[in-house]
């Protein structure tokens, strides 16, 4: 079995950018809700009847050949500051880091797949991959989903499809969804249309605003809303459609900001590396919103291509669990600014200003046409 | 400008948080300690917002719950014993608990929830994966439909004789229909015995 400490050493690689084709679409993840047919659901059941669930479903989990020398622990096992880790990391949910005795996570060893037990349903399992890859994410996971069927039996129906706690997850249970870094479209103020648009085709879009239209850190998520009436397939045939869309719309933006802007591009990217180098107390907001410029700066050759994985690592060191992980005490909001400002400056030390001629041609590969496997 | 007050404590938000979904757009605006508290500021985790705006985690929008719960409370004249056989569930726990108490739930309050689907979903029939083992089930139940139609014509147009064909034919496919149910039933079974213990063979 992997250590918890193991598992926080050693961050998987779409959690850091080290995929290729991260540049817009950093990560895709695929979840599946499922339930045993003749317990009740994890919400209404009794505590002593959640405790014989899990104990059932684990065994069937930890047996996976997927999960061999993986990660598996008892919520009520781990301090809530591991929870939080966890979560900050995307292995469990926010819910289920609320939840003790009766409830447990197992993640394999490569952290690209985590199972919850007794979270809202019986079994939240998902895949994630970094990059544009729902295909690839939801094959990975149709497959533990099936053997995991073969042995447990899930609640389903025929008009109903898998039958879910809730009934928003009906039919396939699936919930795919995309993160997106969409800096050009924001910058180049064409973000609301977009937004508007993939919206009219059923799909929801999240983000994070600051004062008016200007988001924070850049970051927006897409996923699918309905689960009834379409196939797997179908669902993720067009959220893939969509979200390649939106991609080429960020890459044009890109481009169009870099040949239409270049000084106040420079700048602005510049601007925030100085930001970052040289400040001592630092919240969350501002270094989002400074860290998203280098990461811009980084696909757009002002930096080395290395800048994108520093950024999505220290996206992840900053947040607040981590932070207070990292500093092995909990962390007033002031000391968190302190020991966030030390982390950036550390990494980003040996940064040089960023270069005002930038490669215009950009590296083509970065973002191949067809996202299918 | 008047600074703007965020929705938890006193001090002045700087966070705002809005999801659209379905065209319906929802804000709320935080302080930079509360945002960060509460997982807003987790780029990659926006789901937790979500929450926040008392949009259950089910990604389903709270007005869908709650016309969920007003629909079935009125539409069902409902008894005292309008519980779930099988956990215990009333619909009035649905308003409280956002969520259904066990999958038979599904089968005692059927219609209720079919009537607010279509809020939710692009369609009320599953189209997407089928469990293993249940695919030529299905095809079987498809084939019934059809056949039990086409022999309500055949009555109908007084074609006595096709209506005699028709029904050798559907008695045959519901001994099948009802035989693969029954053998995967005792695969279950010999299954969980063989789990518990020794005994009972997989075939």
């Amino acid at each position: 079995m992997m250590r918890l400490s193991t598992l926080l050493r050693n961050p998987a690689d779409w959690m850091t950018g080290k995929e290729t084709d991260s540049a817009i679409v950093l990560t895709s993840r695929i979840r599946l809700a499922r339930n045993l047919a003749n317990h009740p659901f994890p919400g209404w059941a009794r505590k002593t009847q959640r405790i014989e669930a899990m104990g059932e479903l684990r065994k069937a989990v930890e047996l996976l050949p997927e999960m061999k020398d993986g990660f598996s622990h008892e919520l009520s096992e781990l301090s809530s500051v591991h929870k939080q880790v966890l979560v900050e990391r995307h292995l469990i949910s926010r819910e289920q880091a609320a939840r003790g005795e009766g409830s447990a996570a197992v993640v394999n060893r490569k952290q690209s797949l985590s199972i919850m037990i007794n979270e809202e349903d019986h079994l939240r399992m998902q895949a994630i991959t970094g990059g544009l890859h729902l295909k690839k994410a939801y094959k990975a996971l149709d497959k533990v989903d099936r053997e995991l069927e073969k042995q447990l039996g899930f609640a389903y129906d025929k008009r109903l499809g898998f039958l879910t706690a809730c009934p928003t997850n009906l039919g396939t249970g699936m919930r795919a969804s995309a993160m997106l870094h969409l800096p050009g479209l924001v910058i180049g103020d064409h973000i609301k249309a977009v937004v508007h648009a993939v919206n009219k085709l059923g799909l929801a879009v999240r983000g994070i605003f600051g004062e008016g239209t200007e988001s924070l850190g850049h970051m927006f998520q897409i996923s699918n809303q309905s689960t009834l009436g379409e196939s797997e397939e179908q669902i993720i045939e067009r959220l893939e459609r969509v979200i390649t869309e939106v991609r080429d719309q960020e890459r044009f933006a890109r481009e169009k900001l870099l040949e239409d802007q270049t000084n106040g591009l420079a700048d602005k990217i510049g601007r925030a590396l100085g930001m970052l180098k040289y400040a001592h107390l630092i919240d969350s907001k501002e270094a989002l919103t400074y860290i998203s410029m280098l990461r811009l700066g980084g696909d757009l050759g002002f930096f080395s291509p290395e800048m994108l994985s520093i950024c999505d690592q220290l996206l992840m060191d900053i947040e607040p669990a981590h932070l207070q992980h990292h500093a092995g005490k909990k962390l007033s909001a002031e000391e968190r600014d302190v020991i966030r400002a030390e982390i950036i400056r550390d990494r980003l030390q040996n940064i040089a200003s960023p270069d005002s001629s930038p490669i215009t041609e950009i590296n083509p590969k970065k973002d191949p046409q067809d996202p299918a496997e | 400008m008047a600074a703007m007050q965020c929705n938890f404590c006193n001090k002045e938000a700087t966070i705002f948080y809005t999801t659209i979904i379905n065209g319906v757009q929802k804000s709320m605006k935080l302080c930079e300690s509360c945002a960060e508290e509460r997982g807003i500021t987790d780029v990659n985790e926006l789901a937790a917002g979500h929450e926040l705006m008392g949009l259950p985690k089910g990604e389903i929008s709270l007005p869908a719950a709650e016309k969920m719960a007003a629909k079935a409370a009125q539409s069902v004249p409902m008894e005292d014993g309008a519980e779930c056989p099988n956990c215990g569930f009333a619909l009035e726990d649905l308003k409280r608990v956002g969520r259904l108490g066990c999958s038979q739930c599904y089968s005692t309050f059927r219609g209720e929830i079919e009537g607010v689907l279509r809020n939710m979903h692009v369609g009320g029939q599953h189209h997407g994966r089928v469990p293993d083992g249940l695919e030529e089930a299905i095809e079987l139940d498809e084939k019934l439909d059809e056949l039990k139609t086409a022999i309500n014509q055949a009555i109908a147009n007084e074609d006595y004789e096709k209506a005699a064909e028709l029904r050798d034919e559907i008695k045959q496919l519901e001994k099948k229909s009802d035989a693969p149910v029954k053998k995967k039933a005792a695969k279950k079974a010999a299954k969980k015995a063989s789990k518990k213990g020794k005994g009972g063979t997989q075939k």
